[in-house]
């Protein structure tokens, strides 16, 4: 019982792991904190369940969906966000994120409706465990090659440079811009994973990341919002958290759930800022 | 190198006005370094020596003409001009502090135009310049002493292989041995390739040993030139 | 000479207002008064001194439940303590300062994203509370209003009152009180940016640093400006209750708050006549789109289940207008009034941002 409930925090928080490392990407990238970025997973999943109804191969639809969602990361950093990037406030770089996410989301209602639906399980004949372990799998993999492509090529460590100081870069003739465009790319996709992945156990609804959103946030601000391998570990963690305080802990009942990551989101940012694995002041300067 | 100057070959700046936002910086500067040479910027602070650099790096927006062996600088983009074969040492540095010191030459390698010849052997040259950093191949950069993350910035801007080095106080916080040492490098940098130099500097004596033409700047202007033995 | 022409003008068709347009309209345009003041509070906290606050539909839960609780007479399963409506009011509005005053010290510590990510928590609490608490709040069923009463004075429709022979309703009597009120805060917020508090306000916003270095009291300022924010929170909460006779929790969560962000944005960050013109953008469009939506492809009849609702095609529009702005209106519609007015010389224009609205720097 316990290793279900334990199986089952980790495949949820597998999914708040992948949209977690979506936040921290755009924030490494150009240091805002897109509210918007569940908003667009959302619309990603639905694009993938408008597929995979319409015949297409759940493995098929999965690659697809998260190709688009690269692209629209791609679009939205070339249309959005680089018009911003000259002598913008911070509180209107988070303003313009939530203008994003009540645009995504309306549009999403608009041509979907707000009906729930049932988004199909990749593996329909296990048992929940072993389902939420394989949709782990599967994101883990995806971030373990992510994470080589970083590590280990030319692209990935202009990316890290940019991220580390974009002046610099600029002056070391990298395409800045390119690279910021490619960091949103693998954000929107990243995420696009998350939804797809988180789906079948939520139901598929317009507004069914914006609780996502908010245990990415708690997963970000613990593990660190600079650093990719705290999101991950701190999505893991929130997600098992969740889960087992969910199951164990009588008072907290389903609406009250969502204050456990609000709740290690202000004990994080009162004790230790950086969370676990970041780098000191998580300000910007 | 020495030899009649090649006509439009070095840096040639005329009429350079720069502003931030409303404050005129550079009131029309003209200046000509000859292909291979070494020229000091020297002058008071507020002078306008750091705007001058960066109006030529692109990170500062200017009017006027500045070209560097008869190819245009200004109006474009910082890393435009740094693949047209400029390389600019900011006074902050500019060390990628996470990446490791190998990583960080690698990603001064990216200015290079294609095809980018093995940096293997770049390396090598470069550790011949600065040993200090060979021994500190897989540090985080982040970690190095001050000192040894200005030698750090100067070697990746070197992997570039640049025309025009541009540099604003190299020297500025280094232990006096660590000065002398840099400034013998450069000036060994300068003799071997032949690499175009402009240097803002506060020491003057130091400078004014290696440099092949001096520029005296006050208030947004060249108001002294000299060249080695005249003023 | 010509501005307070206008002013007398706008003034004139205030008082005229009422004996014209329907109940719709009436409640519409106090809606937008709440909504005004509402983005007036948060404007201070979050244009003028730059603090992101995505909690600002909590305190607006606080003044409208607080007031109710306060004035109701205990009924059956209902609390309240029965005291006169205009001190139940001003109660409202001190608690809705006091729990800003509560979570300011967490607010003083955060910064930028974080602290609107803390303040989410807020909305997350309140819509708990309001859910669960039923002797207070009366659960998902909400609760009703009781009407105002000053000196004698019902805000309600009885008893009965005419006016140059238009009935004087609920609607008619509030679009004064609304006015009254709306031009009060207004004026005191104004007050504010101009003076003293508001330049170290924009100095925290932009340079915090130097800000400290000055000798600003940073901590303090942004801890006072959070509970001022939140009486205005409060106030705007009040009204909305006596507007709308009934308090219903679902109204209060996020969706509210980012309504709110969208008005100052919208407006222009840091003025109070940019709140207000975003203020009255944001909360007419839904109006409108119910009002006139059968014109409109896609958007359904209030019940229906076919296009989107007014009130998600409203949303739409905002969202788009928020982003759009951002790109391409850096001063909001009130930096739009006013580059039309520099192009325009002989218009002069009743409204004035303070002296320093967001300049909009990086440092």
């Amino acid at each position: 019982m316990f290793g279900q409930q334990l199986l089952e925090g980790l495949g949820a928080g597998a999914g708040y792991a992948a949209l977690a490392l979506a936040l921290v990407l755009t924030y490494r990238f150009t240091g805002i904190v897109n509210f918007a970025q569940g908003e667009l997973a959302m619309l990603a999943t639905y694009v993938a369940w408008q597929l995979v109804v319409s015949g297409m191969p759940y493995w098929v639809a999965l690659p697809v969906t998260v190709a688009l969602a690269f692209a629209a990361g791609v679009l939205t950093e070339r249309l959005v966000i680089r018009r911003l990037e000259s002598g913008a406030g911070e509180v209107t770089l988070v303003v313009t994120t939530i203008g994003l996410y009540v645009l995504v989301n309306a549009l999403a209602t608009l041509v979907w409706t707000a009906a729930l639906r049932a988004f199909p399980s990749p593996f329909p004949d296990s048992p929940p465990g072993l389902a939420a372990l394989a949709a782990a799998g599967v994101a883990g993999a995806v971030l373990g090659a992510l994470a080589l492509v970083v590590r280990r090529t030319g692209l990935g460590l202009v990316m890290r440079a940019v991220a580390a100081d974009a002046r610099s870069a600029r002056l070391s003739g990298v395409r800045v811009g390119r690279v910021l465009a490619l960091g949103w790319g693998a954000a929107a996709a990243v995420g696009a994973l998350s939804g797809v992945l988180l789906a079948p156990t939520l139901f598929l609804e317009p507004s069914m990341m914006t609780g996502v959103l908010v245990y990415a946030f708690a997963a970000a601000t613990l593990g660190g919002f600079d650093s990719a391998l705290g999101a991950v570990a701190g999505g893991l963690a929130v997600g098992v958290t969740e889960t087992l305080a969910g199951t164990y802990l009588g008072f907290v009942g389903a609406d009250l759930k969502i204050a456990v990551p609000l709740v290690i989101v202000v004990a994080v940012l009162l004790l230790r800022p950086q969370g676990l694995f970041g780098s000191a002041p998580v300000e910007r300067a | 190198m020495t030899g009649p100057p090649v006509a439009g070959a070095g840096l040639e700046v005329r009429g350079l006005r720069a502003e931030y936002g409303a404050a005129r910086v550079l009131h029309g500067v003209d200046l000509t370094v000859p292909e291979g040479e070494i020229a000091v910027l020297l002058g008071p602070n507020g002078a306008g020596r750091t705007t001058l650099l960066r109006a030529l790096s692109g990170l500062v927006r200017a009017r006027g003409t500045a070209t560097l062996d008869g190819t245009r600088l200004l109006g474009r983009a910082p890393d435009e001009i740094a693949r047209l074969g400029v390389a600019h040492v900011t006074q902050e540095g500019g060390t990628f502090g996470p990446l490791t010191v190998e990583e960080n030459l690698r990603v001064g390698a990216r200015a290079r135009p294609w095809p980018r010849r093995g940096a293997g052997e770049d390396l090598d040259r470069l550790f011949g310049w600065f040993p200090v950093l060979r021994a500190q191949l897989s540090q985080p950069a982040g970690t190095l002493s001050g000192g040894e993350q200005r030698l750090l910035a100067i070697a990746r801007a070197l992997m570039a292989r640049p025309r025009l080095l541009l540099m604003d106080e190299p020297m500025r916080g280094l232990a006096p041995r660590t000065a002398g040492l840099l400034f013998r490098t450069i000036h060994a940098i300068n003799r071997d390739e032949g690499t175009t130099m402009v240097i803002v500097e506060h020491n003057v004596p130091a400078a004014l040993e290696v440099a092949h033409r001096s520029f005296l700047m006050e208030a947004g202007r060249i108001t002294a030139r000299r060249v080695r033995g005249r003023w | 000479m010509s501005r307070h022409l206008i002013r007398a003008g706008v003034l004139a068709a205030f008082v005229v207002v009422p004996f014209y347009l329907e109940g719709f309209w009436l409640q519409a345009g106090l809606f937008a008064m709440s909504a005004a003041v509402g983005a007036i509070g948060l404007n201070l906290l979050t244009g003028a001194t730059g603090q992101l606050s995505m909690g600002h539909a909590f305190f607006l839960a606080v003044g409208a439940y607080a007031y109710v609780y306060f004035a109701a007479e205990p009924t059956g399963s209902l609390g309240g303590l029965g005291l006169p409506t205009p001190l139940a009011a001003v109660l409202a509005v001190v608690l809705s300062g006091a729990a800003g005053g509560l979570f300011s010290p967490i607010a003083g510590r955060l910064k930028g994203a974080y602290l609107g990510i803390a303040t989410l928590a807020l909305i997350f609490l309140g819509q708990h509370l309001l859910f669960n608490a039923g002797p207070v709040t009366g659960g998902f069923n909400g609760r009703a209003v009781p009407p105002l009463e000053l000196f004698g004075f019902v805000f309600s429709d009885a008893p009965e009152l005419v006016v140059m022979d238009v009935p004087f309703g609920a609607l008619e009597r509030l679009w004064f009180l609304g006015g009254a009120v709306l031009l009060a805060a207004a004026l005191f917020a104004r007050g504010v940016l101009r003076g003293r508090p508001g330049r170290a306000m924009n100095t925290i916003r932009d340079h915090e640093i130097a800000a400290g270095v000055m000798g600003v009291p940073v901590a303090r300022y942004r801890a006072g400006v959070f509970v001022l924010s939140s009486m205005y929170g409060g106030l705007a909460g009040v009204l909305l209750a006596l507007v709308f006779q009934r308090t219903v929790p679902d109204y209060f969560g996020m969706l509210l708050s980012l309504d709110y962000l969208a008005m100052i944005v919208i407006g222009g960050l840091g003025s109070v006549g940019g709140a207000v013109i975003g203020a009255v953008f944001v909360s007419l469009l839904p109006q409108l789109l119910t009002r006139y939506g059968d014109a409109l492809p896609l958007v359904a009849a209030p019940g229906s289940g076919d296009g989107v609702s007014p009130a998600e095609a409203a949303r739409l529009l905002y969202g788009a207008a928020v982003v759009a702005v951002v790109l391409f209106l850096p001063g909001g519609l009130l930096g739009l009034l006013h580059s039309l007015r520099r192009r325009l010389p002989g218009l002069r224009l009743p409204l004035s941002a303070n002296p320093t609205p967001s300049p909009e720097t990086r440092s």
